[in-house]
């Protein structure tokens, strides 16, 4: 299935990227990993295939910092924006930031496909409030 | 809004790899989820939270020597880890006598206090169009109302 081609990047402009397929879906993360790396309640990210990414600018400069062994979170080092998310056990899979998708973009999932993950692990004094599925730890 | 600061517990937080750490010894006094495409595009979230403290009572524990900075604008200058990125704190000119403190980084998901009376959704107008929360907060076009 293909998809209109979908830009983002980071504040600065060092690092542009394009995606050019649907993810499998849209997780909303509320784990305190994902919560100290973004300063957010939570983080949103498309599991997209790595075949689907190319990084148009700004590859070389990706900082990597492995907040597990084999968990590579990549950021720009001049605005500090996080991008990707890439996992060694699922080489084959990029988990791209979606609030740095330009103009807010669609990320091309089907709606059906998004739910929240992690969610035992939420603030105590936020709640999203909608009816998206909400799942402790990763779900199925 | 009277605040009872006599009873708050201080309490801390600091980036995701634990270079930079942070106390705050008062509540905050607003608490906002923004939903800017600077905000977004520079923490990499659909709409981060920032609490926002006086300075007096922000107390940077440790990672001073590791802190990039990015001036989002001329007068607003944004302090991230240089080594996991983690966005911290930013400071507006314009407000010298306050810390804005990224909420979702205080350990165990703590409380920045202050929320009640002034916990809003900003630049909701910049928000994307594929998610919306639907809490019962305030949403404002920019910043909303000025507190008097």
């Amino acid at each position: 299935m293909g998809l209109k081609p979908i830009h983002g990047g980071c504040q600065c402009g060092t690092v542009r990227y394009t995606i050019t397929a649907p993810p499998r879906e849209v997780l909303h993360c509320h784990c305190s990993l994902c919560r100290k790396a973004h300063g957010a309640l939570f983080a949103s990210f498309g599991d997209y295939p790595a075949t689907a990414l190319t990084i148009d600018c700004g590859s070389a400069s990706l900082a990597d910092f492995q907040s597990s062994p084999g968990i590579h979170r990549l950021f720009c080092p001049s605005c500090g924006c996080q991008l990707f998310n890439r996992i060694d056990k699922w080489s084959d899979r990029v988990f791209v930031v979606l609030g740095t998708l330009d103009a807010g973009e669609n990320p091309g999932h089907a709606p059906t496909d998004e739910r929240h993950i992690f969610w035992d692990s939420r603030v105590s004094w936020y709640d999203t409030g909608d009816d998206l599925r909400k799942d402790t730890g990763y779900g199925d | 809004m009277a605040t009872d600061t006599t009873a708050f517990a201080p309490r801390q937080g600091g980036c995701l790899c634990g270079a930079v750490r942070f106390e705050i010894t008062a509540p905050a006094h607003d608490v906002y989820h923004c939903h800017c495409s600077i905000c977004r595009k520079l923490q990499g979230a659909l709409y981060p939270t920032y609490a926002v403290v006086a300075r007096k009572a922000f107390h940077l524990l440790s990672g001073a020597d590791n802190l990039g900075t990015f001036d989002s604008s001329p007068t607003t200058h944004r302090h991230f880890c240089r080594t996991c990125g983690s966005h911290v704190w930013e400071e507006v000119e314009r407000k010298p006598d306050d810390i804005w403190f990224s909420a979702g980084i205080l350990d165990a998901g703590a409380d920045p206090g202050g929320r009640e009376g002034t916990e809003r959704h900003i630049f909701w107008e910049s928000r994307t169009g594929w998610y919306e929360p639907h809490d019962h907060l305030p949403r404002f076009i920019e910043f909303g109302p000025e507190k008097t």
